[in-house]
């Protein structure tokens, strides 16, 4: 919190400026009402939109990198916050009829920063377009950031069910299927580098991955070792034939730890289902029993 | 006091605690709210070690999985739990000569190595069984728990072993919605709303040679058991009451079932203490009662191979119905619907 008022300090002290100097104008030229005259209704509203707006631009001061849009949204969303700030002050003081220019001030605020507000989210619209494709291979159409994994930055196994349902669910005619891929002896890299060296593996790893795959798959990852890939429009075969590549990028990937530069030599598994009349859920289990079948036993310690 | 109650003070904070404490930091957790009304401070951890009871270990753990909020806390957590950092109990676990010479230190050595959960092992002619007892009233933390050392098992097992074993393993909870995290962490074979807490190995593997253990493996084992004698005591109340209960049900020609009053005289309590310890752990006498007898007549259903009479006769049922009764209320199901999911798998 602390940080965000030292961040925008100049921003929120000119808008509490301008508040005041118009504060300070509509008591030079007019008279404060008395109680009796308040409407109660219009002062929550308009109050209450004032007070909004002005959250509004605390929450994209504080969750957008700066930047054009990031300004054009501030920018419009001060100017609403003063139009609805003029108009609370209408409830409590009075201008003599003579005065026009209250109006102005209402009215020209309001249209200025709705026409900024617009224009701002329509670069945002082109802003996140642009995200999309960087998000390529880890996002598809759908998003809740309650389902992104903490350690790679994938989405994890809730993301992956609601997925294979849309998938499955889009083109019935189409065959779909998912690979699994998980790490042989992952527990001995944890033991002997470390846990952090074990994430920074999986977020190597998932890069790796992310670079084998065709645009329209999506990687997850289900749970530790273990990645999931949604194949739209693919075959048995040919997902057999991404697998087997899967698998070849992962055995010659020359991760180097971070502490001594020393190579991790790393091997998955992977196991191939097509998808069939059934469930996320009950495609899922079927892919874990598959894997379990190709996985290959752990060389015995010598 | 030949038991501990879940507000004695008995666990050395640098053990699980701190272990809990570092995985939590690990994953930038802020320090103050993961101690809130633990009534432990990090500096004091760290310096002088104090001792901390299974209410506060609680607590800790609770706070610790509510501020991570992610499915996988528990298994990531259970995965470093064993051997752990408890001096000679965890060097002598390392130095186990097989699976099953671990299943024993670690029913022996239970207050150290798995302070809140106790395990519990027997054998028949096919399978290991090991199965957890809460052993400190931990209430809505125990699945939790149970998964945890599950995964604590399981990680260890295959660590020492070098390949993945063959576990078998029941939950008395239902089937999670994060049920990746069983496949991946635990393994395949999962069965849940089960009687009880069980994990099952095939009984060969049980003796499959880990590492030929000489004379440190003995003087591991004898110092932790000298460290198990320093503390105030080597069982939990709930421990000590199923221990008794179980005594007294295997000893059928008592004739008369066991009672609040008999067992508080054998423990040296008033029946109102008794129950009022029972109490505070989150129970009672009949819940336990049903527990021990719920385990007994699984035990002897399917190790000892009774009938349903013999069973009802032993736990002192008038007939065979009273017993289906009493076990559709236990477990929501029957005796012999509960053997074929049980049935050895060949």
């Amino acid at each position: 919190m602390t940080s965000f008022f030292r961040l925008h300090t100049a921003k929120l002290l000119a808008l509490l400026a301008l508040a005041n100097a118009l504060l300070l104008l509509y008591l030079g030229a007019g008279d404060l009402k008395s109680v009796q005259q308040w409407s109660w209704a219009d002062i929550s509203g308009e109050g209450g939109s004032a007070l909004l707006t002005l959250l509004w631009l605390c929450l994209i001061l504080n969750s957008r990198p700066a930047g054009r849009i990031t300004t054009l949204l501030t920018l419009g969303l001060g100017l609403m916050f003063l139009a609805w700030w003029v108009d609370t002050m209408d409830e409590f003081i009075q201008l003599p009829p003579t005065i026009q220019w209250d109006h102005w001030l209402e009215s020209v605020p309001m249209s200025c920063g709705l026409l900024l507000l617009t224009y701002g989210l329509y670069h945002w619209h082109h802003e996140q377009l642009a995200i999309s494709v960087q998000l390529q291979k880890r996002e598809r159409l759908f998003r809740d950031h309650r389902y992104f994994d903490r350690v790679t930055p994938l989405s994890g196994a809730q993301y992956l069910r609601r997925q294979i349902d849309l998938t499955l669910q889009a083109n019935e005619q189409q065959p779909a299927s998912l690979i699994a891929l998980d790490l042989d002896d992952f527990d001995t890299v944890n033991q002997r580098y470390g846990h952090s060296e074990g994430d920074r593996v999986l977020q190597a790893l998932s890069q790796l991955l992310l670079l084998n795959l065709r645009p329209q798959d999506l990687l997850c990852r289900l749970a530790g070792d273990r990645f999931v890939i949604l194949l739209p429009h693919t075959g048995e075969a040919a997902a057999n034939g991404i697998a087997a590549e899967l698998q070849q990028a992962i055995a010659s990937f020359a991760y180097r730890n971070s502490q001594q530069g020393e190579r991790i030599r790393l091997q998955a598994s992977v196991a191939v289902v097509m998808a069939g009349s059934e469930t996320p859920e009950q495609l899922l289990e079927r892919l874990q029993l598959a894997l379990c079948r190709a996985r290959q036993p752990l060389a015995l310690r010598a | 006091m030949q038991w501990y109650n879940r507000d004695t003070r008995l666990l050395p904070a640098q053990g699980l605690p701190l272990l809990v404490l570092d995985f939590c930091l690990q994953q930038q957790l802020d320090c103050h709210r993961l101690l809130r009304g633990t009534r432990l401070f990090l500096d004091d951890v760290l310096q002088h070690n104090p001792a901390v009871s299974p209410e506060q270990l609680h607590r800790l753990l609770d706070n610790a999985l509510q501020l991570l909020r992610s499915d996988d806390s528990p298994f990531l957590l259970g995965q470093r739990l064993l051997p752990g950092h408890n001096g000679s109990a965890s060097q002598a676990l390392m130095l186990a000569p097989n699976l099953y010479g671990a299943l024993e230190l670690l029913t022996e050595l239970q207050p150290l190595l798995t302070p809140l959960l106790t395990p519990k092992f027997c054998m028949d002619d096919n399978y290991g069984y090991l199965y957890w007892l809460d052993s400190c009233g931990a209430g809505k933390l125990e699945p939790a728990l149970v998964e945890m050392y599950t995964v604590a098992i399981v990680a260890f097992s295959r660590r020492q072993q070098g390949q993945h074993l063959p576990w078998e393993v029941s939950f008395c909870h239902s089937k999670p919605p994060h049920i990746e995290q069983y496949w991946v962490h635990i393994g395949e074979q999962l069965q849940f709303d089960q009687p009880c807490n069980l994990l099952r190995i095939p009984r060969q593997q049980l003796f499959h040679n880990w590492q030929n253990s000489g004379i440190t493996a003995r003087l591991a084992r004898q110092q932790a058991q000298q460290q198990l004698q320093q503390l105030p005591a080597c069982h939990s109340l709930l421990d000590t009451t199923y221990h008794l209960i179980m005594q007294a049900l295997s000893a059928p020609d008592q004739g008369r079932p066991l009672q609040l009053e008999g067992l508080a005289q054998s423990m040296g309590l008033s029946p109102a203490t008794l129950k009022r310890h029972l109490k505070k752990h989150g129970t009672h006498f009949q819940q336990q009662l049903d527990l021990a007898r719920l385990h007994r007549a699984l035990y002897l259903f399917h190790t000892r191979r009774l009938s349903t009479d013999a069973v009802a006769r032993e736990l002192g049922f008038h007939d065979s119905a009273g017993l289906r009764r009493s076990f559709k209320r236990w477990t929501g199901t029957t005796p012999s619907h509960l053997l074929t999911l049980w049935a050895p798998a060949d």
